[in-house]
């Protein structure tokens, strides 16, 4: 049992393993669906089913494949520590931080906080960080919403146009 | 038939050759190029945007507007995926394989320079099939009907998957989770499904919160990781230009993906991605080392881009002749006709053949002012890989994310980049191909469609599509797309065993 649950979660195989857990909750999901809706012989459900047991007899043959070489794989010795998957997913953690923000406090205010993030975190230079962050937001700014006509969102919580008024000014001087 | 040909031709020429469309012809290429760099907007989106401007043009004039701008963003779309592994669009995707790789290696500007001479030459093919089989090929396309689409989808499904990557059942286990993301959101009959009771997906995902999380974002976590890992990068002299002998290297694959995007881009709802994907496809199974492929591969470069150029103007063949828009981008096209009150349809060539011919003209003028225009530009391109990478990556997501926002207004859409940046980062380290869950993604909706069609036609009975003559064709291909791969593996195999 042991080395069963070693070999799923193996390396090779924990994607899939994943993967066969999706594919089992889709396909009961896709039975609550209707079968068939009028003069359609097949139905909603129809195709979802048949995606699910294809994608279960393909990581059937997946599993089989790499049983093959099973010794191989539980001798491997795993290097995935949680810690160190965390410090790997840190720069989506701060595009959260960003999507998070984007609405609420609008597009500049959030930019400006994810890009002086993010630099500092790859750069550790808080110099570079600041001056940076600003650039690329005045100029991704100057390029989407007035170059290029873009709805940005401009806060809830704090709102630009009321922060900066010249904005919307010059956009409408410009369209 | 061809002296009638010529000198339709000679007089759209005629009509077009002027300053003023020459210029219009210039803002349309570099705009579309420009745009067709940021991701999100796409062609059918630079044309809605050339709307406004073209209402005060002259009919002949938007139309040249318009054809060229089409074929700008057509050329620029694979600029940022070469660059910066950012694919703006389906067609540009299969540019972030071999094109990426490429740069990745110093020769981003080969790639570039392919790219824009394929996307010439294939161009020039594409015009000049509009020409003269036009008509033809629009009357073949008539005889394209749900079981034929169906056949045609499983073909380029194969193809692809039995090609890409180390191994074909994790290829097809990335398909299948393309189809799966596919299904989610209101089917054709209106039923919802795998919407976990958010009414935000009942649009269902967004295609390019999926591609732009699983390549770009993946791309960044792994650029990420390496600059805080503090693994040496080697700073790359970028070669600008490309050697004579690459493009004659290159050369057939270029008319191979000029004729394959042709063909393609006629049939209505096929469109540039596929095109691209099967002249991938065909040019690495054709290839005496298909080992090189995905590792900066220069034909994996020029054959696909050539495809996708061939197929935007191969699209133009059923809006012309039938007035069926067979994209996103010639439904935008034959909207901006209706505005300019120009009525597609058979009687075109009768009634405005200035158009007809003025548009083949607009079309392969657009394809000069891209080289023109795209050759000098390469090196200033180019200088966008020496921007330090903890620079570029929070400009690539901030640009990611304003073109995933810019399409739909939802954060949801925002989320789930991050989602599919996390499942492209962990898919890549397990050695799972991406391409195929953009394929299973774009043809899953279309698939469905068909094969609905296709039972309802049959009256439930599958395998009657089995007596159609194209079915049979296309389903041979995919056999052969598949056991090709197989037959090579095992000759090596058995030449590693001798060995």
């Amino acid at each position: 049992m042991r080395n069963l649950l070693k070999f799923f979660l193996s390396k090779e195989n924990l994607l899939a393993s994943i993967f066969l857990i999706i594919l089992l909750f889709y396909f009961f999901s896709s039975l609550n669906l209707e079968k068939t809706i009028g003069e359609d012989v097949v139905g909603p459900s129809s195709f979802p089913i048949i995606i699910s047991l294809i994608g279960t007899v393909l990581i059937l043959f997946l599993f089989l494949q790499n049983l093959k070489k099973k010794d191989k794989l539980i001798k491997e010795k795993d290097n995935n520590s949680i810690r160190k998957n965390i410090n790997k997913l840190s720069p989506i953690l701060i595009t959260i931080i960003f999507v998070l923000t984007f609405e609420l406090i609008g597009f500049i205010f959030s930019s400006l906080i994810y890009s002086f993030l993010f630099i500092y975190y790859l750069n550790r230079n808080l110099k570079i960080a600041l001056i940076f962050s600003i650039f690329i937001t005045f100029v991704i700014f100057i390029l989407f919403y007035y170059g290029l006509n873009f709805q940005m969102p401009m806060g809830t919580l704090i709102n630009t146009d009321e922060v900066f008024p010249f904005l919307k000014a010059i956009k409408k001087s410009i369209y | 038939m061809f002296d009638v040909i010529f000198s339709n031709l000679i007089d759209g020429f005629k009509l077009v050759l002027d300053v003023k469309y020459l210029t219009y012809a210039l803002f349309g290429s570099f705009l579309g190029t420009v745009v067709g760099v940021l991701p999100g907007i796409g062609s059918a989106g630079a044309l809605a945007m050339m709307l406004p401007i073209i209402l005060v043009l002259d009919p002949l004039g938007s139309v040249f507007m318009l054809a060229a701008t089409y074929t700008g963003v057509m050329y620029g779309g694979s600029t940022a995926s070469i660059l910066l592994r950012v694919p703006g669009d389906t067609s540009a995707v299969i540019a972030c394989l071999d094109g990426h790789e490429m740069a990745k290696q110093g020769n981003a500007g080969a790639a570039l320079c392919i790219a824009a001479i394929g996307s010439y030459i294939a161009g020039t093919i594409a015009v000049v099939g509009l020409m003269i089989l036009g008509p033809f090929v629009a009357d073949l396309a008539l005889k394209f009907s749900a079981p034929e689409y169906l056949a045609l989808y499983i073909f380029a499904i194969t193809a692809v998957c039995s090609l890409v990557g180390n191994s074909m059942i994790k290829a097809l286990l990335a398909m299948t989770f393309g189809l799966m993301i596919s299904t989610i959101g209101e089917d054709i009959m209106g039923v919802r499904r795998f919407t976990m009771g958010s009414v935000l997906l009942w649009d269902g995902v967004q295609f390019l919160s999926v591609t732009l999380g699983l390549f770009a974002i993946s791309e960044v976590i792994i650029n990420s990781e390496s600059i805080i890992s503090k693994e040496k990068r080697e700073v790359l002299k970028h070669r600008v230009f490309i050697k004579l002998k690459e493009i004659t290297y290159s050369f057939w694959s270029i008319i191979r993906g000029g004729v394959i995007g042709f063909i393609i881009g006629v049939l209505p709802g096929a469109g540039a991605g596929i095109a691209s994907f099967v002249s991938y496809s065909t040019e690495r199974q054709i290839s005496k080392n298909p080992e090189n492929f995905g590792k900066g591969e220069i034909k994996g470069v020029a054959g696909p881009e050539s495809a996708n150029n061939a197929a935007s103007a191969g699209a133009f063949v059923p809006m012309l002749a039938l007035g069926v828009p067979g994209s996103a981008t010639t439904a935008v096209m034959l909207g901006a006709f209706l505005m300019l009150d120009i009525q597609a349809g058979p009687m075109l060539f009768i009634e405005r053949p200035d158009v007809v011919w003025g548009l083949v003209a607009a079309l392969y003028i657009g394809n000069i002012f891209l080289l023109i225009l795209n050759l000098p530009l390469i090196s200033l391109f180019v200088r966008i890989l020496y921007i330090p990478m903890y620079l570029l990556l929070p400009i690539i997501t901030i640009i990611c994310m304003l073109g995933i926002y810019s399409s739909d207004q939802l954060t949801l859409s925002l989320y789930l980049m991050c989602l599919f940046g996390i499942i492209g980062y962990y898919m890549r380290a397990s050695e799972y191909p991406l391409a195929p869950v953009i394929l299973g993604v774009v043809l899953g909706s279309r698939m469905e469609e068909s094969f609905r069609q296709t039972m309802i036609m049959n009256q439930g009975n599958f395998f009657q599509i089995l007596d159609r003559p194209i079915v049979l064709i296309f389903f041979g291909l995919a056999i052969v797309s598949i056991m090709v791969p197989l037959y090579f593996n095992k000759i090596k195999l058995d030449a590693s065993d001798v060995d």
